[in-house]
């Protein structure tokens, strides 16, 4: 008898959209690159829709400072996702990287290997400029003010209530 | 005298420069050789950037940037290389758990169609392929003096791009017109079924993950504010001064916002 695991997992591997898109990620890198960007930023979504759910269902927080809290937490996760796509999408573009690797690897001759280092690099720079910089950096400084905004705006409705 | 010293720091101007001009040439192709090698970029890329992310570049941040005061500080930037190696201690045993159960389905066969198509068996496709090395090293000694070593480092690395290249170089260079059709055909269905078997792995790890993130996230909740704690209070004793930033307050910072 054959696990019901191993059925769903066979029954996955070899559906058509899955051969179709694991051999997109086998011919072309550039596909490969937007894949690891979309499975990160999911990642985070899913991560802060959860915590949306969290903070609408703890009773803990009081009911006035709850719509807040997860309308933030909303806020926050968009944020995130808009501002790594953007990023991973600025700097894989063709026209930047090409000038990009021109310049980086200008000494190189051999065109198979300024070709292979150029995919890499490409790949590289795109999860590291999604992941690093734009989440880590840019997405705190973007969210700290606009955070700081809503809640001196929410403070002033408080005291005039 | 004044030329001639003109002259020598000209060319000493010359041979810095032809010195700098070969460091750069060097480093470029040590750069281009790096990226070119990256072959395998997958969930595992995904995760250790993040915890690079987490643990080193928002404290650097925080310290750098932020305008609370020195204590506040610290906290912030303490938060969040635990918590990041709290989620790599979670994240990363699962992911190789899974890896390494999909990886024992498919060079089972578990995972093939029923048409008979080896799509993730990569065991069978290294079989066949060093099946066929096999048979081409008996009719031709330099091919399998050549071939013994590079199955070594097959078999000790696995197959990167780097042996591939070997392979396919020696394939090409290959007496037998026969073998080199044969062979090219086994090393790039070879290469093929085991780039399937990375990409199949990493998007089951992916769903996983994904499924797993609110019990993930629930553990991490628990142990996270008893390690702060442990961390925390260490210094406090020392000091014998009470805080101006309680834990409490830090966990109502954290809840109210900031960055996952």
């Amino acid at each position: 008898m054959i696990h019901p695991i191993q059925k769903s997992l066979n029954n996955f591997a070899n559906s058509n959209i899955v051969k179709k898109h694991i051999n997109k990620c086998i011919d072309n890198q550039d596909f490969l690159t937007k894949t690891l960007l979309v499975t990160s930023i999911s990642k985070d979504v899913f991560a802060y829709a959860l915590r949306v759910r969290n903070t609408l269902k703890n009773d803990e927080i009081p009911d006035d400072k709850k719509s807040f809290v997860a309308k933030m937490d909303a806020a926050t996760g968009i944020t995130t996702a808009v501002v790594q796509f953007g990023t991973g999408l600025l700097i894989a573009n063709q026209k930047i990287q090409k000038s990009v690797c021109k310049k980086l690897f200008s000494q190189v001759t051999d065109e198979k290997k300024f070709k292979q280092a150029s995919e890499g690099f490409r790949a590289v720079s795109t999860l590291i400029g999604a992941t690093l910089i734009a989440k880590r950096i840019l997405v705190p400084l973007i969210a700290s003010p606009i955070a700081g905004y809503f809640e001196k705006k929410k403070n002033q409705v408080g005291n005039l209530e | 005298m004044k030329a001639k010293s003109m002259k020598i720091n000209s060319l000493n101007g010359s041979i810095n420069c032809k010195g700098s001009a070969g460091f750069v040439k060097n480093l470029q192709s040590a750069a281009a050789d790096s990226f070119a090698r990256i072959d395998q970029i997958g969930e595992g890329t995904n995760i250790a950037l993040d915890f690079i992310g987490k643990a080193v570049v928002v404290p650097a941040v925080i310290l750098a940037v932020s305008k609370e005061d020195k204590e506040k500080k610290e906290y912030s930037a303490l938060k969040n290389p635990v918590a990041a190696t709290i989620q790599l201690l979670m994240e990363v045993p699962i992911l190789m758990a899974g890896s390494k159960f999909i990886e024992k389905l498919a060079n089972s066969g578990a995972l093939d169609p029923k048409t008979g198509a080896k799509l993730y068996n990569e065991n069978e496709a290294k079989k066949m392929f060093l099946y066929l090395v096999q048979q081409a090293s008996q009719n031709d000694e330099t091919f399998a003096q050549k071939s013994k070593e590079l199955v070594e480092k097959l078999e000790k690395e696995g197959l990167s791009k780097n042996i591939k290249e070997n392979f396919e170089n020696l394939i090409k260079n290959s007496k037998n017109n026969t073998d080199k059709k044969l062979l090219s055909a086994a090393l790039s269905g070879y290469d093929c079924t085991k780039k399937r078997l990375f990409h199949l792995q990493n998007r089951v790890c992916f769903i996983a993950a994904l499924a797993l993130t609110p019990i993930l996230c629930k553990a991490e909740d628990f142990i996270f504010p008893k390690i702060m704690n442990l961390i925390i209070k260490k210094p406090q004793k020392q000091i014998k001064k009470e805080p101006s930033f309680t834990l409490e307050k830090y966990i109502n910072l954290s809840k109210q916002g900031g960055v996952k």
